[in-house]
């Protein structure tokens, strides 16, 4: 009976090792995913590139479908872009990414000419500048909002138009476990 | 009695007619299967809510487009038919003409809705073939957010 125990037990051990032999642990396996770069997932209160994105087509697009820029018609005037000014409390913001969407955005809209700041003959300078403010709570919460502002001027200086956008980001109490 | 029955198949048949007519106003480029949560009644525009649960609680009530220099817009009223606050997400897709994607760097947008309360959302189609215009709208959601309770 103790024989016909053991062999049973054995084959039943050979049997579950088996099953663990053919379901290897994945090892190595990351705890990375791919996630979709339209959701607005943060781990800080600071901007990410869906931000970038969503800030840069707001205020660009406000900028397109003012009365102004539609009364242009089919004139497509040159316009430069001048450096984003970063006047925020964080000097890691990626003001390129930004530059970028707008130039991108503007492109696409197909209604003026985008000259570089080299360039003699152009008709306006759209100055833009991201600005940010701070505030922490007590727990370590944590609310910063942020402002993308578009100027539009004339050659002579003259400003024909001001577009601006916000976005605010809040964090909330530090957990105490 | 004969000239009644004529009388009677005419205005049968034009009111047919003008059924058919009206039927053909529906848009052939906005497509989907129909349902509860899609609303495809307005020109050009075709309304998305992205969960049972928000039905008979949260109304897509307007769409309208309209140009803007060579531009077109899309603007869309939501509203808030009960008495408890909603953070929720919208997004714009616009498409052209023969219904091809146009700027695909579409990112949702959160926004909350107080009680009753009603908002608008405009979008401008960055893009001068820019026809037509897909909202959606969802509960706020991300890979590090608690799933709120959709059910």
């Amino acid at each position: 009976m103790n024989k016909k125990s053991l062999i049973s037990m054995s084959i039943l051990a050979s049997v579950l090792i088996g099953g663990c032999q053919s379901n290897p642990p994945a090892k190595g396996q990351s705890s990375v995913s791919v996630v979709d770069s339209s959701d607005r997932a943060h781990l800080q209160a600071e901007l990410t590139m869906s931000d970038y994105t969503e800030l840069a087509e707001m205020v660009t697009n406000k900028m397109l479908s003012s009365r102004f820029v539609s009364s242009w018609g089919d004139k497509k005037p040159r316009l430069i872009l001048a450096q984003l000014l970063n006047n925020t409390d964080n000097e890691n913001i990626r003001m390129s990414d930004i530059y970028d969407r707008i130039t991108e955005t503007l492109l696409n809209s197909g209604i003026l000419r985008l000259v570089d700041k080299s360039a003699t003959s152009f008709e306006y300078v759209v100055r833009s500048e991201l600005s940010s403010n701070r505030q922490y709570g007590r727990d370590g919460e944590e609310l910063v909002g942020y402002k993308l502002e578009l100027k539009m001027m004339t050659l002579d200086g003259e400003m024909k138009g001001q577009w601006s956008g916000t976005l605010s980001l809040a964090k909330g109490k530090r957990s105490f476990l | 009695m004969v000239k009644l029955l004529i009388v009677l198949s005419i205005v049968a048949a034009s009111t047919l007619f003008a059924g058919c007519q009206s039927g053909a106003m529906s848009d052939p480029n906005v497509r989907n299967i129909e349902q509860k949560t899609i609303v495809s009644s307005f020109p050009r525009a075709r309304l998305v809510l992205g969960s049972d649960a928000l039905l008979e609680r949260i109304a897509m009530v307007d769409a309208r487009i309209g140009e803007v220099g060579q531009l077109t817009r899309a603007e869309v009223s939501i509203q808030n038919l009960t008495n408890t606050k909603y953070t929720l997400e919208y997004m714009y897709a616009w498409e052209d003409e023969q219904g091809f994607s146009i700027n695909e760097n579409r990112v949702w947008k959160r926004f909350s809705l107080g009680p009753k309360e009603i908002k608008s959302f405009k979008s401008v189609g960055g893009d001068p073939n820019a026809y037509s215009v897909t909202m959606t709208v969802r509960m706020a959601d991300d890979v590090f957010m608690q799933k709120q309770e959709t059910k």
